[in-house]
Order: C-alpha cells, then sequence, then structure tokens
C-alpha cells in the first residue's frame, strides 16, 4: 500500500467531491447560526438542522447581492456549492444565495427558476436588443385599469406628441395572468408590429407580482423580436421577466421615458448635425479660397510684367555701373596724364637753361658735337634770358 | 408602414452623422464636397420633417375574439 502525504490525500478528496454532480449545484435548507461577517465582506456562518451541521462561506461578491440581513436561528434556503477547504482539512458549503425561508415556496420557486434560466442563458447580454431611437408606436401590455397605463400614456405623449400606443389589455395577476401577458408578447409579434412593447403592472407582494416570474412569460419575452423594455412593480422589486427583458424600468414612468424619446432632444441633436455640417462646409471652402489666393499669388510673382520689372531693374544696375567705372577710367588716365605732364616739364629746355646751362645752335642747328664746328666759324649761344653770337677761336676734343 | 417611417428617420440620422464625419475627415474633392453637403441638407431636412410630422394617430385597445384581432379606440382618462 502506497503512503500518502496529507496534501496529496486531502487534494484526492477535494477531487472527488468537485467531480459529483450534485455537490456541484445543490440547494439546501437549514438554521443559520455562528453567523459573521467580517470587514472583507465575506460571510462565514453554519446551517444546521437537528442532527447535522455544515459550515458555510459566502464571497463578498455573492454576499453583496443578499436582500436581507442573514441573522442566527433564522431559517434560509441556500443555493451553492459543497467543495474542500484544503487548509483546514474540512468540507464547507460555498454559497450563491441565501433566502429565507419564510418567505417561503416562492422564494424558493423564484431561485429555482432563476438558477434555470441563467443555465439556460436566457438572461444573457448577447440577447439584448438595442431600443429604436424613434419608435413611432408602442405596444403596452398591461392592465387596462390602474395607474400604469396612465403614467406609460402621459409620459409617453409628453415626450413625443405623435407617438401611438397600443393597448394589449391582460390581468397582471391571478390564475390567467401569465399565459394573457404571453399571449400579448406573441400577438404583437406575430401579427401587431410595433417598434418597441412595454410589458408591465403596479407594484405588489412577491404573490402579485408572481405572473412575470413564470416561466410562460420568461419565454414569451426572451423570443420577442420586438425590443421589450419591462415595468413590473416598484424600484425595489425584480422579477425574472425583468431578468430577461432588454431593459429593466424601474417604474412604468422610466420604461415610458426609456421607450419614447424626447422629440424635443431629438430635434436639438439634428440641427447640432446640421450646423456641424455647415461649419465643415465652411470651412471646406474658406480652406480652398486661401489655396487659391496662395497659388495666384505665386502666379503673380512670375508674371511677364513682373519678370520684365527684374530685367529692367537689372539693366538699370548694369548702367549706373558702367557709368562709374568710366567716371573711374577717366579720373586714372587724367591723372596719369598729370604725371605726364610733371615729367615732361622736367625735360623743358628752358628749364635746363633756368639752371645755367646754354644751347649752341648753328644755323637753327643744335651743336651736340665739337665735329660740326670750325675754327672761326659763328655760332649762336641762347641762355635763359637771350642768346648772343660768338666766333669759335679754339676746339678742344675731350680726351 | 409605421416601421418604414422610423427606417427612414434612423437611416436619415445614421446617413447624416456619417456624412458629416466624412466631411470633418476632409481629404475630398471640392465636388465631393458640395454633393455630401447637398445630401446633408437633405437628410437633416428629412429628420426634421420626420420630428415634426403630428400625424393624426389614434391610440388603439387591441382585442382577440377567436383569433380574430379587433381595433378599438383607447381613450385614458384625464388627458
Amino acid at each position: 500500500m502506497a503512503v500518502h502525504s496529507i496534501s496529496e490525500i486531502t487534494k484526492y478528496i477535494k477531487k472527488l467531491i468537485d467531480s459529483d454532480s450534485i455537490l456541484t449545484k445543490v440547494m439546501i435548507c437549514g438554521e443559520i447560526s455562528n453567523f459573521k461577517q467580517y470587514t472583507s465582506g465575506h460571510c462565514y456562518f453554519t446551517l444546521k438542522d437537528a442532527d447535522a451541521s455544515l459550515k458555510c462561506v459566502m464571497f463578498r461578491s455573492r454576499a453583496q447581492h443578499l436582500r436581507f440581513v442573514p441573522t442566527n436561528g433564522l431559517k434560509v434556503i441556500a443555493s451553492g456549492t459543497v467543495s474542500v477547504y484544503e487548509r483546514d482539512g474540512s468540507y464547507q458549503f460555498y454559497a450563491d444565495t441565501l433566502v429565507p425561508e419564510g418567505a417561503g415556496e416562492l422564494s424558493l420557486a423564484f431561485e429555482q427558476l432563476k438558477e434555470k434560466f441563467t443555465e439556460e442563458g436566457l438572461f444573457s447580454e448577447v440577447y439584448k436588443k438595442d431600443i429604436p431611437s424613434f419608435p413611432k408606436i408602442i405596444g403596452v401590455v398591461t392592465s387596462l385599469s390602474g395607474a400604469v397605463l396612465h403614467d406609460i400614456y402621459r409620459v409617453a405623449k409628453r415626450r413625443n406628441p405623435a407617438i401611438r400606443i397600443v393597448l394589449y389589455p391582460v390581468q397582471v395577476q391571478g390564475k390567467e395572468s401569465a399565459a394573457q401577458i404571453a399571449k400579448g408578447i406573441a400577438l404583437f409579434n406575430k401579427s401587431y408590429p410595433v417598434d418597441v412593447l412595454i410589458v408591465g403592472r403596479g407594484g405588489g407582494s412577491m404573490e402579485d407580482l408572481w405572473s412575470f416570474n413564470e416561466e410562460i412569460v420568461v419565454r414569451a419575452v426572451f423570443a420577442s423580436k420586438i425590443p421589450v423594455i419591462s415595468a413590473v412593480g416598484h424600484e425595489t422589486d425584480y422579477t425574472l421577466a425583468d431578468f430577461v427583458s432588454d431593459v429593466r424600468a424601474a417604474t412604468p414612468s422610466q420604461a415610458a421615458e426609456l421607450a419614447v424619446p424626447n422629440t424635443a432632444d431629438l430635434s436639438r441633436y439634428v440641427l447640432s448635425l446640421k450646423a456641424q455640417l455647415d461649419r465643415v462646409m465652411r470651412n471646406g471652402l474658406q480652406q480652398r479660397q486661401g489655396r487659391l489666393a496662395m497659388c495666384l499669388k505665386r502666379v503673380a510673382m512670375c508674371s511677364p510684367q513682373r519678370l520684365l520689372s527684374t530685367k529692367r531693374q537689372r539693366i538699370d544696375g548694369l548702367q549706373s555701373r558702367l557709368v562709374q567705372l568710366a567716371e573711374a577710367v577717366l579720373a586714372n588716365k587724367k591723372q596719369k596724364m598729370q604725371i605726364s605732364f610733371e615729367k615732361l616739364a622736367l625735360l623743358n629746355p628752358t628749364e635746363v637753361l633756368r639752371r645755367g646751362y646754354g644751347i649752341v645752335k648753328k644755323n637753327e642747328n643744335i651743336l651736340r658735337s665739337i665735329e660740326t664746328v670750325e675754327h672761326n666759324q659763328s655760332v649762336e649761344v641762347v641762355l635763359v634770358d637771350g642768346s648772343f653770337t660768338a666766333i669759335v677761336s679754339d676746339v678742344r676734343r675731350n680726351v | 408602414m409605421a416601421r418604414a417611417k422610423k427606417n427612414t428617420f434612423e437611416e436619415s440620422l445614421c446617413q447624416l452623422e456619417e456624412i458629416v464625419q466624412t466631411m470633418e475627415n476632409g481629404d475630398i474633392s471640392l465636388n465631393e464636397l458640395l454633393s455630401k453637403y447637398t445630401q446633408g441638407v437633405k437628410l437633416s431636412q428629412n429628420c426634421m420633417n420626420a420630428l415634426n410630422e403630428v400625424e393624426k394617430t389614434m391610440d388603439t385597445m387591441l382585442k382577440e375574439t377567436d383569433g380574430e384581432i379587433q381595433e378599438l379606440e383607447l381613450k385614458i382618462e384625464g388627458d
């Protein structure tokens, strides 16, 4: 025989219990004792009868839905799962719902039906239909007498005076009631199409509201192709019809508000869309105008006139530069001439004569060499202030 | 028939919303812009007409006898 650890054997027991089809979904009744709710919100208590007791836990996620405060000694019906708490090696009951047994058969039936339909998926969000945004005709399944129809009528007409109301009158409690309600819903779907349905009644005891928990009604609401708004009882009353409907209204007046949008609100919305449309259009045009203006500006920059004037300006510039250049050249020449004049002045023979030199001429020819003079020849000697004639008396050659 | 009218309003409203959206996203030609605008104005008029339409409607109470549906006038007291 193998030897197992405590953990192993406990895990094994837990597995056995968790796989049991009865223990995973069970409803039990018993009396509460040792009830304790911790600040975490989790509740711990024991359910017992004359011969046995069972440790129970209700976690906060479940306990927050409790509509009464559990007290020691209270007889309740609990639904949930039996499982093993490994650390303590004890089995215990994990409660999902808790209903006082004193509320009787109906509470039990309610919980059972609710569980059944939940399991079937009848309450699932995926089946919820949208309420049309502008219904013209609404169907009402309720009593002809009583405040409900009156409230729905008053609110609906106030929000949209043109709304049309079609009533399928039913008994909202009693033996025939559930069948009538179901028939009404089916009738609208089959032969009298309306945009949205309101199904409901006024407040009352759980027994009074019971028709709206009955399977035939729940299934009729679920099968409806027309969106259904439920309005059963007061704010605090919940029926299965509320769970299965597309929208639950707390009161008949609220049902009418949900069913019939305020025409004035819709008008405002449409007008705001129109204003937006205008604005977008204006912006679109302005933007294009801006772009066009920009293009025109750029075209103007490239126009022949503009180009011509640019060239003209360039010519003007060249012209003035030419004049400047000519003037500069002229000045340069002038300066050079000045220098030449000065040089020329230095070369002027009279300037030389002024310094004491003389010029010897013969027959107007300037003598440059003694070779050209002879003895006793007469020559003219020019000095700065006059001239005289001289006779060559002696010729001496430089050695 | 009631349904067709409802659809006219809802479809018009949806289309109008779409048009405004498309125009706001920009990047459409001037022609398109103009035609969308024209369309949008028309749709908004349709919507307003639908909202302002006050038909003489008769509220009804249905009575079923032997599978036959009877329409009776529904009168609510005090309104």
